[in-house]
């Protein structure tokens, strides 16, 4: 049951997007290629489960008791580069979708990885429930990117006002889900 | 490089007009003491960062700029922390994972990617200036907004009157949204209003 708990809060009650607002780069393009967006929000999925379980392992067993914990934040983003570095690699040859070079950038700049280590770290989650807690969140990420993308589009059709178009309405469709997102605090019990 | 200066804060604000740094702009924006210190960090390492790699910028090969950028902010980054941690502990602990986050800041990265690369130190200045101060007046507008709703006061000093009842979603997440978002508008709406003047004025 615990873990359940554990699974919705990681996903939804404390959404990496609408609580943390870690992740937002994307929203300038979210709604241009739905398709695009979502790919990329799964294989952020992947870049932060590894690096939860690697960033996690560093930390626990190689910067506490080297008295290192200053170093976090470089090696941390090292770990990022590079797995995120291999996924692109990886996925290069199976997506042409995915123009070159741009996954790569997106998946290692956005605050969305970073941030999830640096809450793993902050709540001092075992490397299980670390790695558990980055896959969690990245799912609840791609569904709250992807509600938001899908949102973006529909958007076309209605009459936003004029300084409202673009990113301003995005934000405020993701201030009403954050509202939306506190009632499923009920299911934590 | 003046032009780029001035764009910097307000034609081109980095939060409020190119969306950069939605993630601080959000984060550390509850109080406008943390937003203001999180603001002024950026715009120091962010001057460091644009000045240093366009002094790089012959040196180092096209595909691996960005990443030495990355490495840069990210030692900086760290500087900028334990800095913080050692004479002001308590925003510190206040801007909590929102400091550290400043190693892959959308703001630091995209404008190094936009002017460093053209190898011109003054442009450079010029935009890391700008855009440096538009991004701590940005935060401290954000932050105004949602202290004053939120809680009543600015700065942590009492500025609302008595039977002011503080709309508690203001210093939550989803204030936070509606705050950037209609600030962002405002500015949009600044940005039509002289665009059109200068058609008119062209006529």
């Amino acid at each position: 049951m615990n873990f359940v708990v554990f699974a919705v809060e990681a996903a939804l009650i404390s959404n990496i997007a609408l609580s943390y607002f870690l992740g937002l780069s994307p929203f300038p393009e979210i709604g241009k290629n739905k398709k695009q967006t979502c790919i990329g929000a799964l294989a952020m999925v992947i870049v932060m489960t590894l690096s939860s379980l690697i960033c996690g392992v560093i930390y626990r067993y190689i910067l506490v008791p080297a008295n290192a914990v200053q170093a976090k934040t470089v090696v941390f983003v090292v770990v990022i580069l590079a797995a995120s570095g291999l996924l692109a690699l990886l996925l290069r040859k199976r997506t042409a979708a995915l123009e070159e070079g741009k996954p790569f950038p997106a998946l290692a700049v956005n605050t969305a990885v970073l941030g999830t280590v640096l809450v793993i770290v902050q709540n001092d989650y075992s490397v299980l429930n670390g790695t558990f807690y980055g896959f969690m969140a990245a799912v609840g990420y791609l569904i709250v990117i992807a509600m938001l993308s899908a949102i973006d589009d529909e958007l076309k059709y209605s009459d936003v006002p004029k300084s409202f178009r673009g990113v301003p309405i995005l934000l405020v469709a993701a201030g009403l889900m954050a509202i939306a997102f506190h009632g499923i605090e009920v299911l934590g019990g | 490089m003046s032009k780029r200066f001035w764009k910097g804060i307000f034609e081109e604000n980095p939060v409020l007009v190119l969306m950069l740094g939605l993630c601080p702009a959000l984060g550390t924006t509850a109080a406008v003491k943390p937003a203001l210190a999180m603001g002024i960090a950026t715009a120091v390492v962010l001057i460091a960062v644009e000045l240093v790699m366009t002094l790089l910028s012959h040196a180092v090969p096209e595909k691996a700029f960005m990443v030495v950028s990355v490495l840069l902010t990210a030692v900086l980054t760290a500087i900028a922390e334990y800095v913080m941690a050692q004479n002001f502990p308590e925003l510190h602990e206040e801007l909590g994972i929102y400091l550290p986050l400043m190693a892959i800041s959308s703001v630091i990265l995209s404008r190094v990617s936009a002017v460093s690369k053209s190898g011109s130190l003054a442009e450079a200045l010029g935009d890391s200036l700008g855009m440096g101060i538009g991004f701590v007046l940005a935060l401290a507008a954000v932050s105004s907004v949602r202290e004053l709703l939120g809680a009543g006061t600015w700065f942590g000093l009492q500025v609302m009157p008595e039977g002011f009842q503080p709309v508690a979603a203001f210093s939550m997440a989803p204030g936070a949204f509606f705050t950037v978002a209609f600030l962002a508008a405002a500015m949009n709406v600044k940005a039509r209003r002289k665009a059109s003047e200068t058609d008119r004025e062209g006529e």
